[in-house]
């Protein structure tokens, strides 16, 4: 089908469940190839702590394979979404995204957890990339290039990742105060030794801003050690603790679902990443003042995670919100804006990346059609529009 | 005047020197012969080969105005780091200008709050950590030759070391790069940020062996030094029962720091080293485990991982939680190299990797091929992520001894691959193992490969020849008798 579409110059788009194709750039009208049926799991290799599966699994479907054996794919479930399979997505998708949510804190990001891609390009031939084994050098990193691209690359086909084993004991800590109190004791938790599976930044419209700490271990004692020391702290800083069960080892999602077919949508949803330090001159910002009736979840030791509302907010104010947090050193994509009026412009999903030359170079490399995922093309604001 | 053991030059050696001279101070331009020999080979000295001319920038402006000129002079360029790569990455094959990064050795900004840290790619590895242990910080990357190593050699090959089990390689701990481009353009990959909104070039560049271009500025990851450190030290009757703890362990959820095991020969040839009886001289194997993190964790972890040793088999279980104590566990493992050194003064070291679980079988099959090859094999090895790194022991002198060190390296590569391995874990590719690249990747894997590179270096100037097999180079190789006059001072695994 690839084959035939490349001989034609036709565009097309790498598609999964479909559950957010309407984030980021928007997508010149084209055919989607579906990998929802492509969904086995190839191989779990218990001992080895790996797993190889076809790119159209569903999240809930890979990470209940490997509770089975009593292990997790340490990723949480992409915003807006949680259990079920129809909103969480395919695996291909959360690498095609890239993003992930406070478990980072610990477990790092979705690049991380990739050994093994196989791909199919723009003309249809397949290929491969890294292994089955967890630490392995030979040949390019095309597992890397994949993620985050966004389908403007090639079809994620199969993937191998590294998985781990479930910690049994954990909980979570709910921390509200002053931002500048919170501020102290996250920085002084960040610099400390404690080793927490996650730590976000949390505002929703209804309660004010807060941290919230999660603790994962082999040990109940080691767990209920580490919500000592982080209360202590917290009793200096003259912030209120809360301690919460946590039923995990997902983190519970941070949004409801939402329904991508709402057109009369006013929801924003953006993805910010900065210095993590800089997260309370953000917080407290003209621009973040602005959007105080915002959800917000960042990660609080890395720096990365969304602000979303359904609430009605003007370009102007996500604009001025973008130029703050690039002031700071961070970046904000767009990835869901409300539709626009005729006359009103879109903001582009993404700002130029410094190597924006290369990101294009590697495009024509790699898709020189330009078929695939028409209009987007991270790290390059607005993607040269081809007739 | 530029000479080089490379036969008839075809470039204008002439012109780039005086073009070259103008850009940057005399005393960058190496061009004696005798100082150049001191380039003539990586950590590998297999094949020799004294580049025509080097350069020592001290800036990212000279790196970018020298592959400018090496551009306009269509002339291709190695980037060479401290040297201690194992796979012949660093060494001008074909007739191509050095650039030596030896003199970029400044650590360009410290962000604590950030636990961030932007260097030069001279810098050495454990130079970083030695800037922030002051302040509880380290740099988690620790490959063996960490003390000599460049950060930006380590980013050439991705480095690993033995904590990476835990901690990941390299490519989990850069943040963002500044990176002069092979046609002397400079860009800056990723945005010094954990999640950048972009095609991820900067994972993509890590680990491509200086075939992209040059890394002139490193923005790392730093972490903070764990609060509590433990290290148990088991021996086994038998190398399946260590591969059996090393799989308890795993699945116990305890995630060790590093794993690492050696093997009877190792045993034996340590305890000779220290000339009394450090382990156990009747065991198959003994394993090393670090665990590290918060203290009531550990404190649970080693007892359990001690636990899951004795329930694999192990006959003894010894335990070290204060420093110097732990030092003296990892004493043997880390003299393991001077210890084969005692007992042969040459030795080929291989670099494949298994899935954890296939240890135990293709340690058979190694011992297998040592006794049909006629080659003893000493067994040292990352066990947490199945990083095998065999040492083929020979007498130089023995005639067509090269040829067949070769052939048992290359068998021992044919085992990995078998039960889904990895012909390099954390040497690279380089010039050393490019003719099996095609063992592991189809044809249309490596044209896909290719097309990064045409993207970032569509002249091929970047490190001709390496990582790819060729035909041509292929050929050659299998017909060529090689010397592998291994150096014991050179540990870099």
């Amino acid at each position: 089908m690839v084959r035939e579409l490349h001989a034609t110059s036709s565009p097309w788009i790498p598609s999964g469940l479909g559950t957010r194709m309407h984030w980021g750039a928007a997508l010149q009208p084209s055919p989607l190839i579906s990998l929802r049926q492509c969904n086995t799991v190839l191989e779990h290799a218990v001992d080895d702590l790996t797993i190889s599966v076809q790119a159209g699994l569903s999240l809930t479907d890979l990470q209940a394979a490997l509770a089975e054996q009593n292990q997790w794919l340490p990723i949480d479930w992409p915003w807006g979404s949680h259990h079920q399979a129809k909103t969480a997505g395919t695996v291909g998708g959360l690498v095609a995204r890239g993003l992930t949510g406070g478990l980072r804190h610990r477990h790092l990001g979705v690049r991380d957890q990739i050994i093994g891609i196989g791909l199919i390009r723009s003309d249809g031939l397949e290929a491969h990339a890294g292994g089955r084994v967890v630490k392995n050098v030979a040949g390019y990193d095309l597992m890397r290039l994949l993620c985050g691209s966004w389908g403007s690359l090639a079809l994620i086909s199969e993937l191998t990742l590294r998985v781990q084993p479930i910690r049994p004991a954990r909980a979570l800590l709910n921390l509200k105060g002053a931002l500048d109190a919170l501020e102290a004791w996250r920085a002084e938790v960040v610099a400390s030794t404690l080793t927490l599976e996650l730590l976000n930044w949390q505002q929703d419209p209804k309660q004010e801003l807060g941290i919230q700490a999660g603790i994962a271990s082999v040990s109940d004692a080691a767990v209920r050690d580490q919500l000592n020391r982080l209360e202590s702290l917290a009793e200096t800083h003259g912030l209120k603790a809360e301690r919460h069960p946590w039923d995990g080892p997902l983190p519970p999602p941070a949004a409801r679902p939402t329904n991508p077919d709402d057109e009369d949508s006013q929801q924003w949803l953006l993805r910010i990443s900065l210095p993590p330090s800089q997260a309370q001159a953000l917080f407290s910002s003209q621009e973040a003042q602005a959007l105080r009736d915002w959800h917000w979840n960042l990660a609080a030791g890395a720096g990365c995670g969304d602000a979303w509302s359904d609430q009605a907010s003007t370009r102007a104010q996500v604009q001025a919100l973008r130029s703050r947090v690039t002031a700071l050193g961070g970046r904000l994509s767009v990835l869901i804006q409300p539709i626009s009026q005729p006359s009103e412009e879109t903001l582009p999903a993404w700002t130029d990346a410094p190597s924006r030359p290369l990101i294009e170079a590697v495009k024509r490399q790699f898709d020189p059609l330009q078929q695939l995922s028409r209009g987007r093309l991270p790290g390059v604001a607005k993607p040269v529009p081809i007739a | 005047m530029h000479e080089a053991n490379l036969g008839p030059l075809t470039h204008d050696w002439a012109a780039l020197d005086r073009d070259l001279s103008r850009i940057l101070p005399s005393d960058a331009l190496v061009r004696k012969r005798q100082e150049l020999l001191a380039y003539d080979c990586d950590g590998l000295t297999i094949d020799r080969h004294q580049p025509p001319l080097a350069v020592l920038p001290r800036t990212t402006d000279q790196v970018a105005a020298t592959l400018r000129c090496c551009r306009d002079h269509g002339v291709p360029f190695v980037a060479r780091g401290s040297g201690t790569g194992l796979s012949g990455g660093a060494v001008t094959e074909q007739e191509a200008l050095l650039v030596v990064t030896s003199r970029m050795r400044q650590i360009l900004a410290l962000d604590l709050p950030n636990q961030t840290i932007t260097v030069q790619p001279g810098v050495i590895n454990s130079w970083v950590t030695r800037a922030v242990a002051g302040e509880g910080f380290y740099y988690a990357p620790d490959p063996s030759s960490q003390v000599v190593c460049s950060i930006g050699g380590n980013v050439a090959e991705n480095s690993g070391g033995v904590h990476c089990l835990k901690y990941g390689v390299t490519s989990n701990h850069v943040l963002g790069m500044e990176v002069v481009l092979p046609d002397g353009s400079v860009t800056h990959l990723g945005a010094d940020l954990v999640e950048c909104p972009e095609l991820d070039l900067r994972g993509a560049f890590i680990g491509s062996e200086g075939t992209l271009g040059i890394a002139t500025a490193i923005t790392l990851r730093l972490l903070r030094a764990p609060e509590r450190v433990s290290v148990l030290l088991a021996d086994f009757p038998t190398m399946e029962a260590a591969g059996e703890a090393v799989r308890l362990v795993t699945a116990a959820g305890v995630l060790p720091a590093g794993m690492e095991i050696m093997d009877n020969f190792m045993i034996n040839a340590v305890n000779d080293l220290f000339g009394h009886d450090e382990y156990p001289r009747d065991a198959a194997a003994v394993l090393l485990v670090e665990l590290d993190g918060q203290a009531a964790e550990v404190a649970v972890a080693a007892d359990r991982a001690a636990q899951l040793c004795r329930d694999a088999g192990a006959r003894g279980v010894r335990r070290a939680d204060e420093a110097a104590d732990r030092a003296l566990l990892w004493k043997g493992r880390k003299s393991a190299f001077a210890a084969v050194g005692q007992i042969s003064s040459t030795y080929y070291v291989q670099d494949g990797v298994v899935p954890r679980s296939s240890l135990p079988q293709v340690l058979s099959a190694i011992e297998d091929l040592s006794r049909d090859h006629g080659l003893p094999v000493a067994n040292v090895f990352h066990a947490g992520d199945g990083n095998l790194h065999p040492l083929i022991l020979y007498s130089r002198d023995e005639p067509g001894v090269d040829a067949r060190v070769k052939e048992l390296g290359a068998a021992i590569l044919r085992e990995c691959l078998a039960v889904g391995g990895s012909i390099t874990g954390e040497h690279g590719v380089g010039a050393d193992k490019r003719c099996y690249l095609d063992w592991m990747f189809s044809p249309d894997d490596l044209a896909t490969m290719r097309r990064l590179r045409l993207a970032f270096d569509p002249e091929g100037l970047a490190n001709p020849g390496k990582i790819f097999p060729t035909p041509t180079s292929c050929a050659e190789a299998s017909r060529k008798v090689v010397t592998l006059p291994a150096d014991p001072s050179v540990v870099a695994f």
